[in-house]
């Protein structure tokens, strides 16, 4: 059930290497399922990956793995993959009156990376929440820091980096943050609930723009590439693309 | 027999709660409000009200969650920085003890039979959860006895402003009462009877009501740079949101979200936020009067419901709701038009020469008129 979303994100093809995906999370919606289809696209290639989390827990993804068909947990004592809580680790010291530095957050993240890296050649990166930054009262320069320097080692490294990012409202900070990854990436993929609230046939919207592709000689002479625009269906074990006007 | 047991019935069974997706859900105290939210409020999660402009409807809403908690015997955590916690404690309605009897069919009546043509329709179900056998219903007119409210493992907080000199204390806040209200939560949720893996489990409610209220932002409008208002309020909620993440600990917060300077401020906080609703009451507005809203008292906005455990979020069975509240109960229900207007007549003068049945054949007098 996660290949509509493997096959719409290119990751089943042969050359995925260093490759930015940007996912915006607009109008409410989650974009957890994104994570959990790669994560299991990943593990199945038996390729490493550093999940970084602040906004959701590490047992909400084992138990939706669980349905998906993989056991979260024993990839990670596999050490196949390894999930960083940046969120309680701040949270911990918020409480005992410490601070984070940007360059500590940085640093272990390499740690972490680097640690993989001994036993894995490619150690892919997911960067969950990285809008929670801006609610931990890090500037905009900050989190353009590090993502930049996370970008610099996946360049380095030759790996996939996701970051996904909540888009609270259009004139929000959290808009501006989430333009100026856009930038840098491949694909930026937006999931919207449906503007007119929920339904039992449509989850949302799923929009996938290639600014990554604009160069490529098939596109040169198009002034912007044509955005993918798809209808996506969650279901208990995945998730179902369907083409607009199709439901 | 088998000899394989569901693991999860012995493994979550604390009173009050369901589990639903490998996940505690604990009941509102509205039937109606866990219907349309999807079973519940789930463990771990932060729930929020979004005010009324009075106020007054979700104060009943956390009366209600409170009076659960206490029915079901939970432990209660009551946070406010308004008035005193101890007030609300005192207000807790008790609930119904008595089921509403069904009517017996009268001798001899025959049973009315569906013409054939809506036999196949489904059936209309305009007030949710009323066949739902998790949670209570409880009678605002009277109390509960204070002897079962003493009895009940309840903390208090009551944020006073003068803890807002203590502001230096912290780096991670302006106003000292977000840093204060974190710690003591922090410290309740990390006992063991409240982690999902201890023993003697129980649940932990907590509730804070007006959060964000200008007590909470009085720091924020200290600044003559108005760049950073409610900062404080969106870093304690997602603060709040990581201290009860995996936990047996639910939060019911109540925001008087119109209030806010910022318009950017509520999106901001509900990415933190699990599950959150808005209440528009009738009252003051120019719909109390509307014979279209008669049946009701305002309406009921979901405006967030997220999966938790699950990639699935719930789907509320209509999105055009509105509630009423009973003395015996708070129904939300699917908003529906009245069959028809009040009477009325076509021509506004034949309701005045209209003749009044005292009045005779003297025709129309005008002190008959009551304006």
């Amino acid at each position: 059930m996660a290949t509509d979303i493997i096959s719409a994100l290119e990751l089943d093809k042969e050359n995925i290497h260093s490759r930015i995906l940007v996912v915006k999370e607009i109008n409410n919606c989650s974009s957890s399922f994104i994570t959990s289809c790669v994560l299991g696209h990943l593990i199945k290639k038996k390729s490493a990956v550093l999940i970084i989390s602040t906004h959701n827990s590490i047992k909400h993804y084992q138990n939706v793995g669980l349905k998906m068909n993989y056991n979260l947990n024993r990839c990670i004592d596999d050490g196949l993959v390894q999930f960083y809580n940046f969120g309680e680790e701040y949270v911990d010291k918020l409480l005992k009156n410490e601070y984070i530095s940007v360059e500590q957050i940085y640093q272990n993240i390499t740690d972490k990376i680097e640690y993989m890296r001994k036993k894995y050649n490619v150690v892919n990166v997911i960067f969950d929440g990285v809008s929670h930054l801006l609610d931990m009262y890090y500037n905009i320069k900050e989190i353009n820091l590090i993502c930049s320097k996370i970008i610099e080692l996946i360049r380095e490294y030759n790996s996939l980096l996701i970051c996904h990012f909540n888009v609270a409202s259009e004139h929000d900070l959290t808009h501006v943050l989430a333009n100026f990854l856009s930038h840098k990436a491949f694909m930026v993929v937006e999931v919207e609930n449906l503007a007119s609230g929920w339904s039992s046939d449509v989850s949302g919207h799923l929009t996938i723009k290639y600014p990554g592709k604009k160069f490529d000689n098939e596109h040169m002479h198009s002034l912007e590439i044509k955005p993918a625009q798809y209808l996506f269906k969650l279901f208990d074990r995945g998730v179902k693309l369907l083409a607009p006007g199709t439901v | 027999m088998s000899s394989f047991h569901k693991k999860s019935d012995s493994q979550y069974s604390i009173k009050g709660t369901k589990l639903k997706n490998n996940l505690p859900y604990i009941s509102s105290g509205i039937p109606s409000l866990d219907h349309i939210i999807g079973g519940g409020l789930p463990s771990g999660a932060i729930f929020a009200v979004e005010e009324d402009l009075l106020g007054s409807y979700s104060r009943v809403l956390t009366k209600y969650y409170l009076a659960e908690g206490v029915t079901s015997e939970h432990a209660l955590f009551i946070a406010s920085a308004d008035e005193d916690p101890h007030i609300i404690v005192n207000e807790l309605p008790q609930p119904c003890t008595d089921l509403p009897k069904e009517v017996a069919p009268k001798e001899g009546n025959v049973e009315m039979k569906i013409a054939w043509r809506y036999e196949g329709l489904g059936q209309v179900e305009s007030s949710f959860g009323s066949n739902s056998l998790f949670g209570h219903n409880f009678d605002l007119s009277k109390n509960m006895d204070k002897e079962t409210v003493q009895n009940r493992n309840i903390t208090y907080c009551f944020l006073n402003e003068d803890e807002y000199g203590n502001k230096d204390k912290v780096k991670g806040f302006k106003n000292y009462m977000f840093f204060k209200l974190l710690t003591e939560i922090k410290d309740l949720v990390s006992k063991e009877e409240f982690h999902t893996s201890g023993k003697n489990k129980n649940i932990l409610r907590i509730s804070i009501q007006s959060l964000g209220s200008p007590i909470w932002l009085a720091a924020d409008c200290d600044e003559n740079i108005n760049s950073d208002y409610g900062q404080d309020l969106i870093k304690f909620l997602y603060t709040l949101r990581l201290i009860l993440r995996d936990t047996l600990a639910v939060a019911f917060i109540t925001v008087p979200s119109h209030l806010f300077d910022d318009e950017h401020l509520m999106p901001r906080l509900l990415y933190s936020i699990d599950n959150a609703v808005r209440i528009e009451s009738f009252a003051g507005s120019s719909r109390e009067t509307n014979p279209v809203y008669s049946d009701y008292h305002g309406l009921f906005h979901v405006t967030k419901l997220s999966a938790i455990y699950s990639l699935v979020p719930y789907v509320p069975p209509s999105l055009d709701l509105a509630f009423k509240l009973r003395r015996k109960k708070f129904v939300i229900e699917k908003l529906h038009l009245p069959p028809e207007l009040q009477e009325s007549s076509e021509r506004e003068q034949d309701d005045i020469t209209a003749v009044p049945k005292s009045v005779g054949c003297g025709g129309f007098k005008k002190k008959d008129i009551d304006f």
